[in-house]
């Protein structure tokens, strides 16, 4: 029954990701110039881990999750999977996209898993029972033979999941896969997400701007703030930095870079929204990713008055 | 292995089918056919026009019956869609080959997209003259102007097509490790298969229009000829109604590949997808 999560344990060995000093840059539209999306973002995934990235719109949350799946190429830094460089997309890193348009509509239910399997070559005679299992897995299994139109938003999604996994990838990329669903299928959704992580020991980055959702699910949650304009001193002036480093609040990332702060979250599983120690990281969460009047994100902290659980903050979340 | 709560989402609704629609609409359209039938035969029956002019509609049914009887009318019929396929045909084959091109190799993109801007708006009954000094007449020049009305639209659309697959389908396919060719054919060509259906359809009524109004400016040499030279010469005889049975057969064909092949083609593809824009 271990409820622990186990990357606990991986995190001694080799972590199955390395993000080393990732920035990326996209040319500006008109200007000429560019616009830097993402900088000096170092991360380390160990196997097992379910890790949430936050943050408000544009701070390049899914820029890195599509970094890490190889659509996009690194302007500067490396990333690794398993000591190989990234160099573009691959089963071995499968993505669950926002966008329910993600499943091909002239494909059936069972159609769309058998055709990932495929591509991923699983021989023909494996590929129908292991498509199977897989939607058993997210209860479609009574769809099979239905066109992805004929099914709702969430079933849609579950689909995705479970083409997703079919493959056996070692990472599971999520781009707020359950933003566009209702709220109550969006919470039965994640239930049935952290049971299917249990069963298949996945490894998890889960791109989310809700707060909620990123303390119930992962084990660590990984802040991203927008960057600061070009020029501007921002952070480097010392009042900031004193600000953010001092009193016994969490402790930032004074940098300059996308990372806000990488924080451990653990609470005990399952969680839920009115447990003890739940209220303490959502308005830490809420204050990093500066939803507070007056604050600019991460870069302005207050005290935690709450004495209970205290998270553990890093300020260079690099592993070692 | 499931939890409890997974029996729910059986409950989850599921388009319902519609069948009735379609079936009350055309009896809705045939009535309103009839109307108009009916008042076209009461007008030529009261005689304020000449006959030879404007005939009744009965003598019309009457001139398609005896024509059919004859055989000439399915001969030429014959030769039209003759023609017409082929040149289709032809016009799919090379847009599939300028799309593919124009999808491949990035400079090659915008010399059709010139082309097609320059020349989509030049009917191909205008370039029947200069094709018949290239061609020669008869035959091979109607099937040269067809072919040149079909591939514009047909150019069109499949670029079109192509430019609307949702980018998650082809994130999505990309994922899978599919390379740029098994991209283009389990990903690109059928997700943009709508466009490709309606690019068809045009290309199809632009082939019909430019194949009888090419064989009316030059029919065709010895016995041969399709339904335009057909309609031509029997309005140099001043038989009428004849002239309009074979408006009628025109009409009759082209209810038939509209609604039986391309219908039942959308019918098993974009519609039961859900991919169709007119549903």
């Amino acid at each position: 029954m271990g409820m622990l999560p186990d990357y606990q344990q991986a995190k001694k060995t080799t972590p199955l990701l390395v993000v080393n000093s990732l920035h990326k840059r996209f040319p500006a539209p008109g200007s000429g110039g560019d616009l830097t999306v993402l900088a000096e973002v170092e991360l380390a995934v160990h196997r097992g881990e379910f890790l949430s990235i936050i943050g408000r719109s544009g701070c390049g949350k899914t820029t890195l999750l599509r970094c890490i799946a190889g659509f996009e190429k690194p302007s500067r830094g490396s990333l690794r999977i398993e000591g190989r460089e990234i160099t573009g997309p691959g089963i071995d890193r499968m993505m669950v996209f926002q966008d329910t348009e993600q499943l091909f509509p002239w494909l059936t239910v069972l159609g769309n898993v058998e055709f990932a399997l495929q591509a991923a070559r699983v021989p023909r005679r494996e590929r129908r029972a292991r498509a199977v299992h897989f939607l058993e897995m997210v209860g479609l299994e009574r769809f099979l033979d239905y066109y992805p139109h004929q099914l709702s938003g969430g079933m849609k999604q579950r689909v995705a999941i479970a083409r997703a996994l079919s493959v056996r990838p070692r990472m599971l990329l999520m781009d707020e896969p359950f933003a566009a669903l209702d709220a109550m299928t969006r919470s039965l959704l994640q239930q049935e997400l952290l049971q299917l992580w249990q069963q298949t020991k996945a490894t998890i980055i889960f791109v989310t701007h809700n707060i909620q959702e990123a303390i119930i699910q992962s084990d660590r949650i990984l802040v991203l703030r927008p960057l600061l304009p070009a020029g501007s001193t921002g952070s480097r002036d010392p009042a900031f930095i004193r600000a953010a480093g001092g009193g016994a609040g969490p402790v930032l990332n004074p940098g300059l870079g996308s990372m806000a702060a990488l924080i451990d979250n653990p609470l005990p599983r399952p969680r839920q929204p009115d447990m003890p120690g739940f209220g303490v990281i959502w308005r830490q969460l809420h204050r990093l990713i500066g939803l507070e009047v007056g604050t600019r994100a991460g870069l302005v902290a207050q005290p935690v008055a709450e004495p209970a659980a205290q998270p553990v903050a890093e300020a260079a979340p690099v592993s070692t | 292995m499931l939890p409890a709560t997974n029996k729910k989402r059986e409950t989850e609704k599921v388009w319902p089918r519609r069948r009735n629609l379609f079936s009350s609409r055309l009896a809705r359209q045939v009535g309103w056919l009839l109307m108009v039938g009916a008042a076209w035969e009461a007008v030529a029956r009261a005689g304020i026009y000449p006959p030879i002019l404007f005939p009744r509609l009965s003598d019309v049914f009457v001139a398609l019956l005896a024509e059919v009887r004859g055989g000439e009318i399915l001969a030429r019929t014959g030769w039209s869609l003759g023609t017409i396929s082929l040149g289709v045909a032809l016009a799919v084959t090379i847009s599939i080959a300028a799309a593919a091109l124009a999808l491949g190799l990035r400079p090659l993109r915008s010399l059709v997209d010139a082309l097609l801007n320059v020349l989509h708006p030049l009917p191909g009954i205008a370039v029947l003259p200069i094709f018949l000094l290239w061609f020669g007449t008869g035959a091979p020049a109607v099937l040269a102007v067809v072919v040149f009305s079909c591939i514009w639209p047909m150019v069109q659309n499949l670029l079109a097509g192509l430019e609307s697959v949702p980018r998650t389908q082809i994130d999505a396919g990309r994922n899978l490790g599919l390379g740029r060719a098994r991209l283009a054919l389990f990903v690109l060509i059928p997700a943009s298969l709508p466009y490709a259906l309606a690019g068809l359809r045009l290309a199809w009524a632009r082939g019909w229009q430019t194949a009888v109004a090419g064989e009316m400016v030059f029919g065709a040499g010895g016995g041969d000829g399709g339904l335009g030279w057909f309609i031509y010469k029997r309005r140099f005889f001043l038989e009428i109604p004849a002239v309009f049975a074979g408006m009628l057969m025109i009409i009759l064909i082209g209810i038939l590949v509209e609604h039986v092949i391309f219908g039942t083609l959308e019918h098993l593809t974009v519609r039961r997808w859900g991919m169709s824009r007119t549903e």
